[in-house]
Order: C-alpha cells, then structure tokens, then sequence
C-alpha cells in the first residue's frame, strides 16, 4: 500500500476496465464494459435503474467478482485484490456509518486501520474534519446528524487514508433537491483538494453535468457512451442518450449525402445538414434537435441555419428562464425554448422552425 | 427526483450480500464453520435421540450394533400394560388439566395488561417476569412449604375449622405447581398477540352496530386465535413431558411419565422408559407441526414479540364487568406466581433448625452458613463454571450459525438450518437427558464438567442463536462492506464492525445461555455423577431427601439476584433511554 508515499498534488488512481461482465441468473447484469479512468479525473457512470452502474462500481471496488473481464489500478491488475488491499475509498448510497462510533472514530478508523500512529492520525483527522466542513461535530453519533452531515462524515471517511480512488454510489441520493446540488458542488470541491480519482454513480443527469469531468452512460448492462457532458449532449451516438441527456426532438430523416459542414439529410421537402454520425448505417435515422436549439421564425430563415418544417403553435408558456412553446409540425408535437426577452410567437401562429448548419446531431433509428 | 421514486433493480444477491467472492473459498469457509457445529448436533442431540429410538425397539432395551434384533414389544407394552396405561392416562389429564386452567388465567391476565398504560402494565408484566426468571426448583421448594403439613394453607384451614387440607403429594398438588410454570409463557405468548391488534377495528364493529359480547367473539377472538391455540400447543407440550414439579409434588407413586422414564433409567431399564420417551417426542412433534402451521398460516405472536403497546392502549380503558372479572383473575394469577418467591424469605431467617412458617426469631447465620460450608460453595462454583462454559460454547455457535445463515441467499437452507437449531429446545427434556445420558456414558463424558457444559449448550445454544441471528438479520450489512472498502481485513471488519454493532444482542445470548444453564435441572440431575452437584441439582436433591434450613437461604439469594438484576436492568435501561432523549435535544 502507497499510503505514506503519497504526496499532496500528485493525481494517481488510474483506474482500467477491460470488457468487464457479470451474470446473474444467467443474465448479464453487466456486459462487455470497459471505462478508462485518468487520474485525478472525475468520471459519472450515469444511467438509469437496472442499467449496471453499480454493478460495474462494486467491480471495481471489489465487492463483487466479475465473470468476465479485468480491473487494474495505477497499472496494477487487481481483479483478484480483495478490496480491503485495493486502496480504494468507497461512500455507500446509505452512508454506511458506523453507528457505534462518534463521526470522529469513523473518519480514523482506516487510520486505525493502517496502524498511524496517533500524532499523525489526530492531524489527519483535523484536517479531514476541516475538509467537510464539520468543526465541532466530531464527538457525535452518526445518530444525531443529519442527512447532509452524515454524508460528509461518509465522504471524510473514504477519504482520510488518502485512496488512491474514490468511489461513490449515488451518495446524494438519499437527500432531498436542495441539499443535493449544494452537496455536489462540494464533492467535487473535496475532490479535486484532496487530489483523487472520482468515480460517481447516479442516475441524475444534472448532477452528472455539475460534477463530471467525463462520463459513461450505461445501459441494460452496457455503456453506451463515453465522453464529457458536453460531447454525450451534443453528439449523442444513439437515441437512448440523445433521449436520457435532456429533452429533445427527434424528426424522422432519410439521408443523402454528406457535405463539407456534415451529413446532408432530408427531412420532408427540406435538406439539412446536421453532425456526422460515425455508427451511423443505413439512410433512415433521427435528427435530434433539442428544444433550446430550435429557431422559431416567420416566414424567413436566419442566416447559417436550415429550414427544417413548418409548424403551427399550441402553447406558450412564460417560465422565467425561458419561454416554452409547444408547436404542431403536421401532426408531430414539438417543443422549443425561446428567449422570453426575444420575440414570443403567439398561440396559433403559422412558424418556420430551423436549425443551426452542423449543429442538431443523427442518431440510428431503433426501436426503443 | 426524490428517494421514493427510485427502484433498485440491481440484483438482490449481488445489493443485500457484497460477499460473492471466489465462490469456492466461500464454500470452504463455510464448511470450517459448520462442519464442527454439525458435528456437535450430531453427537449431542441426533446420536441421544437415535440411541433412545433404538433402545425402545430392542428387546429388554438393550441395543447391539453387532446383533441387531429388534421388536415393538417395549411400545405394544406402553397400550397394554394397566400400570403403564395408568401412567400415561395420568400424564395426559395432568397435561390437559394444566393447558386449560393456565388459559383460563392466562387468558383474562394478558388481556387486563394489555389494556392497562404502558407504565402500569410494565410492572404488572415485571411480577410475571420475575418469577419466570426464578429457578424453578426455588419456586417449587416455596410451594412445597407453603402446602406442607405444618405449612399456612393447612393451618389456616385448620384454624378455620375445614379440617386437614393437603395438597402436597397429590395429583392437585401437581397440578398447582405445573399451572404455576406454565402461566408466564402463556401469558407472554397471548399478551404479544394481544397488543398487536388494532383497536379502532373493535371500534369499527361497534360502530356498525355490533354488541360488545359479538365484537368480543367475532373480531377479537379470531384475531387472537393463533396466539391463543399456539401458545396452548406450546404449553401442552411442556405440561406433557414435565418431570420437576410431578417428580417433587407428585410423590413416588403419583408417576407421570417422566418420573416413571426417570425411575427406570435409574435402574437401567431402558426398553419401556425409552418407548415412553420416542412417544413423548412423537406427541411433541405433532403438537409443534400444529403450532408451526397456525403461526405460519396466521400472524405468529412468538414470546420474543413483546415489542412496544400496540394501538390496543388507544381504546379508553373503562372500569366494565368484564374488565372487573379479568382484573380479579389477574390478582389471583399475580399472586399464585409472586407468593411463591417471596415466601422464601421469611423462611429463611428463623433461628429453628427445622424450616417453619411463621419463622421463629430472627437470624441471619443460614446465609453466613452457604458462603462457608463446603455444602453450598461447591454447587454456587460448579453452577457458575458450567454456565460460563455454557454461555461461551453457546455465543460461539450462534455467532457462526448466524453468520452462516445472514449469509444465505436460498430461504430453504435457512429454513432447515434454523429449524435443526430450535430442535434441542423443543424436544423433551427427559429424551435429551436419558439419551444424552446414553451417548455420554459411552463417551466416559458423564460425570465430567465438560460433559455437562456440552449437554446444556444444546438446549441454550437455540436461545442465544435465536436473538444473535434476528439482530444480524436486522444489521446494516453495508458497514461491513464499508468496513473493507476502508482498508480493515475480514476478521477484524466482522469482528469490529459486524459484532461490535450487534454487541447487546450477544451479550443478551450471553446471559440467557448463563441462565438456561444456571437453573436446568433435568439433564443435570442425570449427568453428574460425582459428589458436587449444580445448584438447582442440589436444591432438588434436598426437596427430595428433606429440608436444610441453608435451603431457605440459598432460595432467598437467588430470588434476590434476579430481583437485582431486573433492578440494574430496568435503572440502566431509564439511564440509556434518558441520555439518548437529552442527545437528541442538544442536536
């Protein structure tokens, strides 16, 4: 173990899986996955219930064995490392605290562990105790904390030994909306003080985007996608993520060819050309253009976007950041986020709806 | 979104136990762990009862593994035989008799706690409790000088110009004293089902018009039944293959089957006595196939399920005819259960060298006696090592039962495994005497401390796997894992993380293994051959052989220690929950 050798400001935690799979019943909770964690990165594992991101966690925590498939560490293979010799922090969905020790006694207790002795430990201890943030509490019971407390004595304790990786398994889960986008904001604060690789868990896309540095989204026990927020919204590769990440439109497309700008589609009497699709076979496809990227216009088209239909207004609705308009494109429902200090189009109102050249991403068709 | 709205659908196996490791070493951990307890079952529970069954079909019961021969001559003995018939009809009327008068009281007593307030019915509960934990031979010895001869009954009656009234060596007298056993379990088992009904569904009847008497019938009643008809099963089992009280009350000639098992034994006839013994186990099982079914098939009301009242205290406790008759049943149940214990204490000072009541003078020199006569200190120091042996034997297994059954994905292997464990405690005791008796002398295990260590984990054990196993069950089983994630090896992660988190539980298996060893009996009587005796095992050989007036004084000390105990107890108990309440104010 590196413990002692480890010095603040050096990332390590390089974290490696190698078309990791494990069955159950069977069936595969997890199929073929494989991630590659940089060090000091912080990566999501974002996906819905069932999709196997836990799984795939407790793999690499080594809390499960995997069926197929390697895991190796800073270059180290420890699929068979028992996860109390992985070097590894882990923060449970339940906090997992001991309820026999004061908040004090837990954040020590893989000092203990690890035999520091106690001037050491007891500076550790301060310091971790500042790092969450919770001066004076270090005599109580995880009984008498709250939520929020008890998941930052959770998050103190995975990290007091200086892990090489630090794991999480929705740990906000358990808190209500309030309390969870001021404590995400600080677990990635503590991440990057305390200079370790982050893997989160979660099944909520907007903490996936304040927190992440990358992500995958996973799936039926697959990863669909791997890449930073930005490229997963943008460049979706299949209609599960186009459609998981945000809202979107999907406009049924044949395509035709590609141009300088992109892949040159038909949608309608009207060609567009949206963001090449390299999974892409075949001539149908969607063209997904969420609703904050649709132009709603009169009878003109601005410059650099292409017409994509005509459509009638349903419903427009004021919502302090923006304004959302529903609109019927020949029978399709389509919705849109204009700017509310902008020109709002009325309800019943005859628009052209465009997009920006290259910009509105193809996903396969698939039946989903 | 908020926690409700998520499911998880991460297989079962792999949230609940993150243990699935190389599946092979998990195997083999397993059976380190459970070969050496299957092994002790065997010898000590399954080996016992298959040499008494094959006693029983031996000729003369004497069995020979070189020339097996066997017969049902000893069981068509047990239905043709009169004397035998005699016994066995008297045994079944003690057990019939005892089952309904102990519901009789039991029944209105559960019922006038239940609708009591909490406090109130707390210390009503704790006069049931205290003679419950009360050896029974102390309680017995009370009985016995309470209706001896020269004893108040008699002399008040007497007195009162009714004339000689004895009941002690009598089949009343019998009775008396095994209804006086009975009652706490029945109690407890009825006063569980009881506060676990809801009220308002007497009151909905009531509303709909029904009179008290057909809400009574038709909604309380059935809502009760499965307390009722197990706790009655369970009770009848007791009552059937009870061997103290008829032994003592009962007198020599007075045999119930037990006494009878027990005299034969005495002179190595094994052949009748152990087909008395397989019929008391068939009887046994039967009644517990009927009381697994009906706790099974409606909502059990166990004697571990006394939990905080239910809704029950929401109904307006009322002064009604009912209520008047059940609280004068529960007087006269308090007092058949409480005089008892305290009686010991008068008896205990008087300065004559016979035991009377009332005592005459007063004197302290009996207690000064037991602590420095050789009488007294062997059996207090033979009794303690036992129950320590018994206690840490006893831990031990429930800790790797429990460990091995938190552990267990298929509810079948847990089923079975949990019910071999509770077998020993319902079997009955004088089969798992004589047989173990049987095995240990084969063994030259009899007479040993050991041997007896042995034979009392396998009624204690049950009790302390019961409490470790439901407190395992209901433990985080994500620290554990926490545990590991923090660096900690798996010894020191179970035994810091997993135990330390269940440590009331184990330390309360601890002590119910040290008591079910400190006041047992039966197999006591039959494995110490020696000259120093366990406590009760002396106390017994007194009421058989006589009264010292240093019995008296043992008897006061040890009803004395259960008192301090409860004491601590609930102090210690009012200390935690008040400190707990002042936590919460300052956080």
């Amino acid at each position: 173990m590196t413990t002692s050798a480890s010095r603040q400001g050096e990332s390590r935690g390089e974290v490696l899986a190698m078309g990791v799979g494990l069955d159950y019943n069977g069936q595969p909770a997890l199929d073929n996955a494989s991630i590659e964690v940089l060090a000091g990165e912080f990566f999501t594992l974002l996906g819905p219930s069932g999709s196997g991101k836990t799984t795939l966690l407790r793999i690499i925590a080594g809390l499960l064995e995997p069926d197929r498939g390697r895991i190796s560490i800073d270059g180290e293979d420890v699929t068979h490392v028992p996860t109390q010799k992985r070097d590894i922090g882990f923060v449970f969905q339940n906090y997992a605290l001991f309820p026999h020790l004061t908040v004090a006694e837990n954040i020590e207790f893989g000092l203990k562990v690890r035999k520091v002795s106690a001037v050491p430990r007891a500076k550790r201890l301060k310091e971790m105790i500042e790092l969450v943030a919770l001066g004076g509490m270090a005599d109580r019971y995880p009984g008498q904390l709250s939520g929020g407390q008890q998941q930052r004595v959770a998050l103190g304790r995975a990290l007091a030994q200086r892990p090489r990786v630090l794991l999480l398994d929705e740990p906000l889960g358990a808190l209500d909306r309030g309390l969870r986008q001021d404590l995400g904001a600080e677990i990635r604060r503590i991440q990057q003080e305390a200079n370790t690789t982050a893997i989160y868990v979660t099944h909520d896309q907007e903490e996936a985007f304040v927190l992440s540095d990358r992500m995958g989204v996973m799936r039926d026990g697959l990863i669909s996608q791997i890449g930073t927020p930005e490229q997963l919204y943008r460049a979706p590769k299949d209609l599960f993520v186009a459609k998981f990440l945000g809202k979107t439109n999907l406009f049924p497309v044949e395509v035709v060819g590609t141009s300088a700008r992109g892949t040159d589609v038909r949608v309608g009497d009207h060609v567009l050309t949206a963001r090449p699709n390299a999974p892409l076979t075949g001539t149908s496809a969607y063209c997904s253009v969420r609703p904050e990227q649709l132009v709603v216009s009169g009878d003109t088209v601005p410059d650099d976007h292409h017409k994509i239909t005509t459509a009638v207004v349903t419903d427009s609705r004021f919502l302090g950041q923006r304004q959302s308009v529903r609109l019927d494109a020949s029978g399709m429902e389509v919705s849109a986020d204009l700017d509310p200090y902008g020109q709002v189009p009325a309800v019943g109102d005859r628009v052209t709806l465009s997009v920006r050249i290259g910009q509105s991403a193809l996903v396969p068709r698939e039946d989903a | 979104m908020t926690v409700t709205e998520q499911s998880h659908t991460t297989p079962i196996a792999i949230t609940s136990d993150p243990v699935i490791k190389r599946k092979w070493r998990t195997i083999t951990g397993r059976l380190l762990l459970i070969v050496p307890i299957a092994a002790f079952y065997t010898i000590f529970f399954l080996w016992p009862i298959a040499t008494v069954v094959l006693r029983s079909l031996s000729v003369d019961g004497k069995f020979d593994f070189a020339a097996p021969a066997f017969t049902f001559e000893n069981f068509t003995n047990l239905f043709l035989d009169d004397f035998l018939l005699v016994i066995e009809g008297r045994t079944l009327l003690l057990a019939v008799n005892s089952t309904l008068i102990t519901i009789a009281l039991a029944f209105p007593t559960a019922y006038f706690i239940s609708r009591l307030k909490k406090r109130t019915a707390a210390i009503i509960l704790l006069l049931v409790l205290v003679p419950f934990w009360v050896s029974i031979v102390v309680r017995l010895f009370a009985v016995t000088s309470i209706l001896s001869p020269n004893g108040p009954v008699n002399q008040a009656s007497i007195g009162l110009g009714f004339g000689e009234f004895s009941l002690l060596y009598t089949q009343a007298g019998t009775l008396v004293g095994t209804v006086m056993y009975l009652l706490p379990y029945m109690i407890l088992v009825l006063y569980a089902g009881m506060v676990a009904v809801d009220s308002n569904l007497m009151l909905a009847a009531r509303t709909m018009g029904a009179s008290a008497t057909y809400t009574f019938f038709r909604v309380y009643l059935p809502m009760i039944r499965s307390s009722l008809l197990s706790g009655g099963l369970l009770i009848f089992i007791l009552g059937l293959s009870f061997f103290i009280v008829p032994a003592i009350l009962g007198g020599p000639r007075d045999q119930t089957i037990s006494v009878y098992i027990q005299q034969q034994i005495d002179i190595f006839q094994w052949g009748v006595a152990s087909a008395m013994g397989v019929l008391l186990l068939i009887a046994t099982v039967i009644c517990y196939v009927g009381v697994v079914r009906i706790a099974g098939s409606f909502q059990p009301g166990g004697v571990g399920a006394v939990q905080a009242k239910g809704v029950s205290q929401d109904l307006p406790f009322r002064w009604s005819p009912m209520i008047i008759v059940s609280a004068v049943l529960t007087f006269i149940t308090v007092a058949t259960l409480t005089i008892p214990v305290l009686f010991v204490f008068p008896l205990s000072v008087g300065e004559t060298g016979t035991v009377v009541f009332p005592p005459r003078g007063f004197t302290l020199k009996w207690f000064g006696e037991v602590f420095t006569s050789n009488t007294w200190l062997g059996p207090i120091t033979q009794s303690a090592i036992v129950g320590v042996g018994t206690a840490i034997l006893s831990v031990a297994i429930a800790l790797a039962l429990a460990r091995i059954t938190s552990r267990m994905t298929s509810t079948i292997g847990k089923a079975v495994i949990g019910g071999l464990a509770f077998a020993p405690i319902i079997a009955p005791s004088i089969l798992l005497a004589i047989g173990i008796f049987d095995v240990e002398l084969q063994l030259k295990l009899t007479g040993t401390i050991i041997g007896l260590i042995f034979a009392h984990t396998v009624i204690a054990a049950p009790l302390s796997y019961a409490l470790i196993s439901s407190a395992m069950a209901g433990a985080d089983h994500g620290i554990e894992a926490a545990a590991w994630t923090l660096g900690a090896s798996r010894t020191r992660a179970f035994w810091t993380v997993v135990v330390r988190g269940i440590l009331p539980s184990v330390l309360g298996a601890f002590a119910i293994a040290f008591v079910t060893s400190w006041d047992e009996v039966v197999l006591a009587l039959f494995l110490q051959t020696g000259s120093t005796k366990t406590l009760p095992v002396t106390i017994y050989k007194y009421l058989e052989s006589g009264i010292v007036p240093t019995v008296p004084a043992v008897a006061s000390l040890l009803v004395t220690l259960v008192l301090l105990i409860v004491v601590v107890r609930s102090v210690l108990n009012t200390i935690t929950a008040r400190r707990r309440a002042a936590r919460w104010e300052e956080s």
